[in-house]
């Protein structure tokens, strides 16, 4: 489905490039609601939740607010400058190489201290800069009051409130931003503490005098990321200069001698300290209203509770998302048969035409009667549980249960989305520090049946044998994915401490913004899976009708014998390597008729789901799963899934025959 | 567990204390990424959290300061170190 959710960073920056529009950049922790700001703006474009880490990489919007243009950019959260996961190390990247004009500095103002942590070292990037508290209705109901004006004026940067999710304030927000674009801006970075200053101040003198001018990066902000021990910094500072590591220790452990602490500590104890002082100085804190949202965690999280409201809550969702596709998918499937029925009469089964007409209106309504009743209420159901904020409390539920797989709660997230889609689920996957863990949940987050295989779940087994059927099928998923797991986290041994993952606060989504957020996913399958399925099917039409799918069948046929299905279903294996979906509807027209249970067994109905369940991901996601975990890895998922497949399909077809 | 009789001198890991309980981090020990990761969610040496989940079950512990909260794996929870403030007893 989202294909294409988010440009790439490639092309995009060839198009900047040629803009003399202000670059302006949306920066802020995770979940503190840039993504809502952003589409407020620029139209629902970038997938907002409330989860951390929804964005993983970057959108671009040419917006135009007041008459105004401008190129604006939604960067993934990071909680500091200095990044440990690839999502975070994306927005870095950015902000140090690309040109930028602005920065809207986002914070949750809620979590205001907390945020003015990333404030501090934003400053340091000498960029001109404006602090924008969302989310002030959620800071005021904890008690949080805060004044915007001693915030600017101690900072000397203009500080304004918005509540993103209804749009407030957001006209001046960006009144102020273009105004910032016009004036002076000197903002006043508070100090660290003496004895961090001094070696910050030592060691950017040494940098000076080193790169005589030729310092890629504001020298206050190399010597402090380099005292930290930034990755980033280091790499890029010390190709140039060899030296540059035996200095940097020596700052290091000055600071280490006088504080008995590691230097990053030091300088983000100072931060931390630092934040908390103007955070003092700008709010008070008074009795939190009581909501709804505090005690909801004594359930959803509970021990025991906690599991028993996600079994069921799961299993609701999937039902009820099966039971309204079944009633809309009959009478469509129906009225399209009839309509063939007529056709063919007219037209005459054996004319080029009626192939060609024949394959078009079977992509088409395939679309329409099997993939939208299944897909439509399965995207409205996972938008409201991403907006309400439960995703993360999934995580720490399956926390224990993701260690024995050799996970950990974060790659729940990959893996819920891969419900909806693979390819977020895959580039969700950066939100995991370690390559390894990124690996082993790409690997799970493909292997789970995404809303493509749902409806050919639901379409098929559900309909034809029963919605248990269908629920079987993903719980013996979830089982080949423990053991999938399992044996992979044996290969590569444990590297990682484990889960730190923020419970955000619920919110009750907007109706307007899950019909936004499904509209935006649902474009994608209008715009390119629905296209594919028509010119598949056509596609299919004339392969039959100049007799070139027997030879595809052919080839496949030691494959489907071995399985016990119909030679005919062999070219659809291979059309649904484009999208999932596609193996479905080109059953129908390689069967020639939308009443499966006609030509196939119930058993081999299971079959065929089955292993289309489990093999080879579709192309999309192949495509993504190369960029992200590397190409030769790959494929050998994908062979490996084919192994998966046949193992399943067939000892499917050998239970079943025993017991049909 | 032991830390009933916790007078909050002794120290323990965060795994280690009961849910309810108010405690001082006096130490963080890891590498450089596990420090960072802790850091960046705002959980610093000197800082005063709440306990509010920790499961006998295993599973992650839920802290809760600032108005945040987090889940900290089992792991990266015994890496770090706490003095009891308030074992949660007396609220009882």
């Amino acid at each position: 489905m989202a294909l294409c959710m988010h440009k790439t960073a490639p092309e995009r920056h060839q198009h900047e490039a040629d803009e003399t529009h202000p670059v302006i950049v949306l920066i802020g922790q995770p979940n503190c609601g840039k993504s809502t700001i952003f589409n407020k703006v620029a139209g629902y474009k970038s997938i907002s939740t409330n989860f951390p880490g929804a964005t993983v990489t970057y959108t671009t919007s040419h917006v135009k607010i007041d008459g105004k243009v401008c190129d604006l950019v939604d960067l993934p959260g990071i909680y500091s400058l200095t990044s440990i996961d690839p999502a975070a190390e994306e927005t870095k990247k950015y902000l140090l190489t690309r040109k930028i004009d602005a920065i809207i500095n986002i914070a949750d103002a809620s979590l205001l201290s907390r945020s003015l942590e990333l404030t501090l070292q934003l400053l340091e990037l000498n960029i001109p800069m404006l602090l924008c508290l969302n989310m002030i209705d959620e800071a005021a109901r904890k008690g949080i009051e805060i004044d915007a004006d001693k915030l600017s004026e101690i900072l000397h940067i203009p500080v304004v409130t918005t509540i993103g999710s209804r749009g407030k304030g957001i006209d001046a927000l960006f009144n102020k931003v273009f105004q910032l674009l016009q004036s002076h801006y000197a903002p006043a970075i508070p100090p660290l503490s003496k004895h961090v200053e001094t070696n910050v101040k030592n060691l950017s003198n040494y940098l000076e005098k080193k790169y005589n001018g030729t310092l890629p990066f504001n020298k206050r902000l190399c010597a402090i990321k380099l005292l930290e021990g930034d990755p980033f910094f280091t790499q890029k500072l010390s190709q140039k200069d060899p030296e540059l590591e035996k200095k940097v220790e020596y700052y290091k452990r000055a600071l280490y001698k006088d504080h008995d602490q590691p230097a990053d500590i030091v300088i983000s104890a100072d931060r931390h300290a630092l934040s908390m002082d103007i955070f003092e100085k700008v709010a008070r804190v008074r009795h939190a209203q009581k909501s709804w949202k505090d005690n909801v965690d004594n359930v959803l999280m509970h021990p025991i509770w906690g599991y028993v409201f996600m079994a069921l809550f799961l299993l609701l969702f999937f039902d009820s998302i099966f039971r309204v596709g079944a009633v809309i998918e009959g009478p469509i499937l129906n009225f399209f048969e009839n309509f063939f029925g007529s056709m063919i009469q007219s037209l005459g089964r054996d004319t080029l035409l009626f192939s060609v007409l024949h394959g078009l209106i079977q992509g088409f309504s395939g679309g329409i009667a099997i993939v939208l009743p299944y897909l439509l209420p399965f995207l409205i159901g996972m938008a409201f549980i991403e907006d309400i904020g439960y995703l993360p409390r999934i995580a720490f539920l399956m926390d224990s249960f993701m260690h024995k797989i050799g996970l950990h709660g974060t790659a729940v997230i990959p893996g819920m989305l891969g419900y909806g889609c693979s390819v977020p689920a895959v580039l969700a996957t950066r939100i995991l520090p370690s390559p390894r863990d990124r690996f082993i949940a790409t690997v799970v987050s493909v292997l789970i049946p995404c809303s493509a295989r749902m409806t050919v779940i639901f379409g098929l087994v559900g309909y034809y044998l029963g919605g248990i059927w269908a629920l079987g099928i993903y719980l013996l998923n979830i089982v080949v994915i423990s053991i999938t797991g399992t044996i992979l986290s044996k290969m590569m041994p444990l590297d990682t401490p484990g889960m730190v993952l923020e419970m955000p606060s619920y919110q009750m989504p907007t109706l307007n913004l899950i019909l936004s957020k499904t509209w935006l996913r649902m474009k994608d399958f209008i715009v390119i899976a629905w296209p594919l399925l028509i010119i598949g099917s056509i596609v299919l039409s004339l392969a039959e009708w100049y007799g070139l799918d027997n030879t595809i069948n052919a080839f496949l046929s030691p494959l489907t014998a071995l399985l016990g299905l119909p030679d005919a279903v062999g070219t659809t294996l291979i059309f649904g390597v484009l999208r999932k979906e596609l193996s479905m509807l080109m059953l129908i027209q390689a069967l020639g008729t939308s009443n499966i249970s006609t030509v196939m067994t119930n058993l081999q109905i299971l079959v065929f789901t089955l292993f289309i369940t489990f093999y080879v991901p579709c192309l999309a996601t192949i495509g993504i799963m190369g960029k992200e975990i590397g190409w030769r890895r790959t494929i050998m998922v994908s062979i490996v899934t084919i192994f998966i497949a046949i193992a399943i399909a067939l000892t499917a077809r050998i239970i079943g025959s025993l017991l049909f | 567990m032991k830390a009933e009789t916790n007078t909050g001198t002794k120290i323990l890991n965060l795994a280690q204390v009961p849910a309810k309980s108010t405690v001082r981090i006096t130490d963080i020990v890891g590498g450089w990424g596990v420090r960072q990761t802790l850091i960046q969610l705002g959980i610093n040496v000197g800082d005063v959290v709440l306990v509010k989940r920790n499961s006998t079950f295993g599973g992650p512990v839920l802290i809760s300061f600032n108005n945040s909260d987090v889940a900290i794996g089992r792991g990266m929870a015994q890496k770090i170190f706490v003095e009891i403030i308030d074992n949660g007893a007396l609220h009882a």
